[in-house]
């Protein structure tokens, strides 16, 4: 009986105070659980994703995740029937971080200033052959960075690109590694020659 | 004294309470175990007869060999064959290749390779069987050189069952299951398909 | 009237806990990706491309040319050979999930036995600015075409990526073809 008297008794001051407090911290409480386990999914798409650019002046150099990364060149290889522009983008690479360097993955894209990105596309074999060169086909960064290049060894790194030849002009290549992330390169010259 | 009565009450409801999930515990664990202990035994079907395996309906129709054909044009033909015709219809609701883990020869697994499937119907490769398309596909094993033909094989059917929550995602899957059936075919020797 | 208030409490707790149970979503549910609804002819767009469903054509063969060599697929149904447009817009992309959902809920999954024609979406690279045709094959039971959609995505698992419905009005009207033909300028 005196249990029941007990449980029918008003609340007492101090906790009333205590559930008002506890409900208003419950917010920061559920925001703080948010944190704690979306924290390390968050830091994975910091270091995935290209987010900050580094702009490379024409013919300059920039050290970038374990190397030196220089735009050689740029060639408009071929026109297709269907209004695109085969393009070969050429860069040379001197290592200074084997490991850094290696670390997959490497992506070479052609951008332009709205951001549409263009990614490597093979070429055809009859394009290759019209290639007016003598020298081996340089490789593509991938194929590079599976080698394991000792530091102080310069690279040359090749990629071919499809875009449309209304964006020639303002497509520029972008060199994204994954040791460098959230950093990536953004070369200012694309000078499409023949 | 009413403290220790208190204490009693709050005793006596905690064990009540802890009651009830002890014995939904116990239960399922005791019918868990008591359900491995006793296998159902492996049903023995007919050529011919469908047996429902969860996510398939397969019959096996037929099985035989085929000795090497040295100068055929397809890079199976080259090969000695032992092939079992079969019959499926997907029973799930979406297109799928899982009809390649149904049918498994009971035979000493040494030396024989995954089985190629190909439709009976013009010896294309088969990919997806789709949902209520039943199909006739030739199971062909590569038979290694000099290893005796089986006058009979038997043909085990894998089963599979559909669960909406699964225990890791709570996502729908496919999981495995008792054998559903088999079947005894005898092998039959044939020229070139 | 002292029984009948923590009575009701407890009905309606009960109640409200079942409905919560029945009504969550599974994994598949909260993982889908995000439907953008569209009828033939319509250009949808989407995260990472437009699409449109230029034409669709229906027959019991269908035969084209591959490597020097005349294939030709069979079916116990009916094959739909659907042409569609399509353009990436922010990057390079490939399009390879494709689904017929029929009216009764079953997925068709998109043929994979033309493979060898160089003309299949699936086979399409996509770059920004350049919109390209490619051809989706289904193999269809004669029954489920009627108030069918299809369903286009770039991969088969996007969770909350673009998936494209297209709803197939008019479909079991269309002719049966003997044979439809992929020609080598498709």
């Amino acid at each position: 009986m005196t249990e029941r008297a007990a449980a029918l008794a008003p609340i007492s001051a101090g906790a009333r105070r205590t559930r008002r407090l506890s409900l208003l911290a419950l917010p920061f409480v559920v925001a703080l659980a948010l944190v704690v386990h979306s924290w390390e999914t968050a830091l994975e798409w910091w270091r995935v994703s290209d987010l900050v650019e580094r702009r490379v002046e024409a013919g300059q150099s920039a050290s970038y995740a374990g190397a030196d990364w220089r735009l050689l060149r740029s060639t408009r290889v071929v026109d297709r029937p269907d209004g695109s522009a085969v393009v070969l983008v050429e860069f040379e690479a001197v290592i200074r971080d084997p490991d850094a360097f290696a670390r997959l993955p490497c992506t070479i894209a052609l951008a332009d200033a709205e951001g549409r990105r263009w990614l490597p596309s093979f070429m055809r074999p009859r394009e290759l052959r019209g290639l007016q060169r003598n020298v081996a086909i340089p490789e593509t960064c991938g194929s590079v960075s599976l080698t394991r290049p000792q530091a102080g060894t310069r690279v040359e790194i090749a990629e071919s690109f499809v875009l449309p030849k209304e964006s020639l002009a303002e497509a520029q290549p972008m060199v994204s590694l994954a040791a460098g992330r959230p950093y990536f390169l953004r070369f200012e010259e694309l000078g499409v020659g023949e | 004294m009413s403290g220790f009565s208190a204490l009693k009450r709050r005793t006596v409801s905690w064990i009540v309470a802890g009651l009830g999930a002890s014995v939904a515990a116990g239960l399922s664990l005791g019918l868990a175990v008591m359900a491995a202990s006793q296998p159902a035994p492996l049903k023995i079907v007919g050529a011919g007869e469908e047996v429902d395996t969860g996510r398939w309906r397969v019959a096996a129709t037929g099985a035989g060999f085929k000795p090497a054909d040295a100068k055929a044009a397809g890079y199976l033909d080259r090969q000695n064959l032992l092939f079992v015709r079969l019959r499926f219809t997907n029973l799930s609701a979406a297109s799928s290749n899982a009809y390649v883990s149904v049918a498994s020869l009971d035979l000493p697994a040494d030396g024989l390779e995954a089985p190629t499937y190909l439709l009976a119907r013009d010896g294309a490769m088969v990919f997806d069987l789709h949902p209520d398309m039943p199909e006739d596909v030739v199971a062909a094993w590569k038979w290694p050189e000099g290893r005796a033909v089986p006058q009979t094989l038997r043909v085990t059917f894998a089963g599979q069952l559909y669960k909406r929550r699964d225990n890791l995602y709570g996502a729908p899957g496919w999981f495995p299951a008792d054998p559903a059936a088999a079947v005894d075919l005898p092998v039959k020797t044939v020229a070139a398909q | 009237m002292s029984i009948l208030k923590p009575a009701a409490a407890l009905v309606l707790a009960v109640l409200a806990l079942a409905v919560m149970q029945r009504t969550a979503p599974g994994y598949a549910d909260i993982t889908r990706p995000i439907t953008v609804s569209g009828k033939l002819g319509e250009r949808l767009t989407g995260r990472q491309f437009d699409i449109r469903v230029e034409s669709v054509r229906l027959g019991r063969d269908l035969v084209y040319e591959a490597y020097g060599r005349r294939q030709t697929l069979t079916t116990n149904g009916v094959w739909a050979l659907l042409e569609v447009s399509a353009e990436a817009t922010t990057e390079s992309v490939s399009i390879i999930a494709a689904s017929w959902r029929a009216p009764n809920g079953a997925r068709y999954v998109a043929s994979k036995r033309p493979s060898t024609y160089p003309g299949m979406l699936s086979l399409q690279r996509l770059e920004p600015g350049l919109p390209k045709r490619g051809f989706i094959l289904f193999e269809l039971p004669r029954d489920q075409l009627a108030g069918g959609t299809v369903l286009i995505a770039r991969t088969e698992f996007a969770p909350l990526d673009t998936e494209f419905a297209f709803h197939m009005d008019g479909i079991d009207t269309l002719p049966l073809q003997g044979e439809l033909v992929l020609t080598a300028d498709d």
